[in-house]
Order: C-alpha cells, then sequence, then structure tokens
C-alpha cells in the first residue's frame, strides 16, 4: 500500500500559512478586536485589583501588547483566550509591584465599601439585603484568597470560563486548576456559612 | 439517604459534574436548595461585578462612602492630629536643659561668692583697674 507522504517542508508551509491568516484576520480588523474584548479584559483586571485606574492601564497595555504582537498569534487558541493570557501576565506584574505598597491598599480598601450596592436585584427588600450580604462576604473572601485560587475563581465564576480555557488562560494543568477552584469554592462556602 | 458531602457540594459549584451527584440533586430537596442557595450566591456576584465594571467611574464617583469607610478616615486624621500634638508638646520639653535641683554646698557657696562681690570695693571687672591706682587709705596717709 502506498503511503501518502507529505513532505514537512509543505506542512510547515501550511501552517505559517495558517498563521499569516489568522494574524492578518485579527490585524484588519484590530479596532473591532479592541472594542468587543476590552470590556471583558478592562472587567476581569477590575474584579482582580480593585482599582479602576489599574485595570484601565491593564486593559490598554493589553491590546497595545496583542496589537504589537499581533503576527505571532497562531490561531491555536481562541483569540479571547490569548487575550486573557496577555491580561493575567500583566495582572500578575501589577500585583507583584504593588504588594508592597501600603497606601494603595488602604486607598482600594476604602474604594471597595459598598460594592454590594451594585447588585441589581428585583425580588423583595429582605431577599435583596440576604443577597446584598452573601456579595459582600464573596467579595471580601475572593480577596483573601491566594493569588492563583484567586485567579482561577474570578475566571469561573465572572468571567465564566470552563476549566480547559481556564487552564489555557493561566498555563496550568486541568488538574491544577480544579484543585484550585475546589479549595476557592470551599473557602467561600466556609465564609458564606460562617459569621460574616 | 446520606446527603452529599462538603466535597461533592463544592466540585460540582466548582464545575464538576459527576452523574451521581447530579442524580442526587434531583432528587434530594435539602441538597438541590443548598446547591441552589450558594449557586445563586455566585450568579450574584457575578452581576454585581459585571455592573460595577460597565458603569465608568464607579467606584470614585457613584458608590456613596459608608459609615466605616468615613470613621476608618476619621480615625486615621484623628490619629494624625494627635501625633502633631504630642510632639509639639513634647518636643521644646526634650530640648529644653533640664532644671537643676538646688544643693545646699551650692547654695553655701553661692551665698559666699554674693559675700564676697558684695564686700568689694569695686565691682568685679574694674578691679584690675584698682590695682593700678593707690587705694584711698594710702592716698590720704600719704596727703597727711
Amino acid at each position: 500500500m502506498g503511503q501518502l507522504c507529505v513532505p514537512s517542508s509543505v506542512t510547515r508551509t501550511v501552517t505559517d500559512l495558517m498563521i499569516e491568516s489568522a494574524a492578518v484576520d485579527v490585524a484588519e480588523d484590530f479596532d473591532a478586536v479592541a472594542r468587543l474584548y476590552r470590556p471583558k479584559i478592562f472587567r476581569f483586571a477590575l474584579a482582580c485589583l480593585r482599582d479602576r485606574d489599574a485595570a484601565e492601564t491593564i486593559a490598554q497595555d493589553c491590546l497595545l501588547k496583542a496589537y504589537l504582537a499581533v503576527h505571532r498569534f497562531r490561531g491555536e487558541c481562541s483569540l479571547q483566550t490569548w487575550l486573557m493570557q496577555i491580561a493575567v501576565n500583566l495582572i500578575r506584574d501589577y500585583t507583584r509591584n504593588q504588594r508592597l505598597r501600603f497606601w494603595r491598599r488602604m486607598e482600594q480598601r476604602g474604594r471597595m465599601e459598598g460594592f454590594e450596592n451594585w447588585l441589581i436585584d428585583e425580588r423583595d427588600p429582605e431577599a435583596l439585603t440576604s443577597s446584598k450580604q452573601q456579595v459582600r462576604t464573596i467579595w471580601k473572601a475572593a480577596h483573601s484568597l491566594p493569588p492563583k485560587q484567586k485567579m482561577v475563581f474570578l475566571l469561573r465564576f465572572v468571567e465564566d470560563m470552563d476549566l480547559l480555557e481556564i487552564a489555557a488562560v493561566t498555563g496550568m494543568k486541568e488538574g491544577t486548576v480544579k484543585t484550585h477552584l475546589f479549595r476557592s469554592v470551599r473557602r467561600i462556602r466556609e465564609r458564606l456559612a460562617g459569621p460574616v | 439517604m446520606n446527603h452529599l458531602s462538603e466535597k461533592q457540594i463544592s466540585e460540582w459549584l466548582a464545575g464538576t459534574h459527576r452523574t451521581d451527584v447530579q442524580a442526587h440533586i434531583q432528587v434530594c430537596a435539602q441538597c438541590q436548595a443548598e446547591v441552589d442557595r450558594l449557586s445563586d450566591a455566585l450568579v450574584s456576584f457575578r452581576g454585581t461585578v459585571h455592573q460595577w465594571a460597565a458603569v465608568p467611574n464607579a467606584s470614585r464617583a457613584v458608590i456613596p462612602e459608608t459609615g466605616v469607610a468615613r470613621r476608618f478616615r476619621f480615625a486615621w486624621a484623628m490619629a494624625a492630629i494627635f501625633i502633631v500634638l504630642a510632639a509639639s508638646l513634647w518636643w521644646p520639653r526634650l530640648r529644653a536643659p533640664r532644671a537643676v535641683t538646688p544643693h545646699p554646698d551650692d547654695d553655701a557657696a553661692l551665698l559666699l561668692q554674693i559675700r564676697t562681690d558684695v564686700s568689694r570695693n569695686v565691682p568685679g571687672p574694674m578691679e584690675p583697674l584698682s590695682r593700678l591706682t593707690p587705694s584711698d587709705s594710702a592716698t590720704v596717709r600719704d596727703t597727711q
């Protein structure tokens, strides 16, 4: 039986063409890409950092980096995953730099009071009060989580990503993501069950 | 009937949907209520973050400052004022020379010095000049 042999040079050429095609598609309409994904990147950065200015900067830097590196976008993952990978790295760098800035943290703490007031709920006032209390507890608990657990928790429960997507964005294995997620959910449950 | 364990509920919420857990949730009202309660809380959390992110300049302009935040800021301001006041009161005291308690020997020496000064014919600073001129008694004797 004759076997179809595809020379490696041809395979490479096909792959290269696919990469070029994906990159060209993205580069051609980067405005549309930015319009579509900027709110998502901003929201995730805001949830992680709780600082609107920093989240704006992260979203801006993320799109700039993506634009400059668009020729390296291979199309192996979705555009959203690729952009979120960049955002996650930028947030990690930012968090590392901010860890020792006491006054910045104090300022953020002041700003976050009343976060739960953004809850939109059409139920009766009693249920709304209870929901606000729960949201406040989850918010506080989420920010007391270790950085990796917090990142995974927010990607899952704010951005609604599945385990595989989170693994691709964070560069962790799926099993590791699952463990982080399980631990974070357990911690949140403990906080919701215990005294607030 | 055995209810779902903490681990099973957490895994379910984390997105690991095992068929046996799913089957149990469908028949057990208590576990279903617990899962629904937690799911609702997480959905509310998501909605709040989305809403908060969607409104420009929300954290600074719209969220009202609560009593806790106000008290926190007030406490810092009061602490700062207290530190400044305490420093302004204590600093001059630290810099001022300490008051020396009088000693009996010192008093005696001081009295002796005062007596000596008072009994002088001429003030101390003019003593060198008085030595250059003959004393009054000597002058009187010479003229006689």
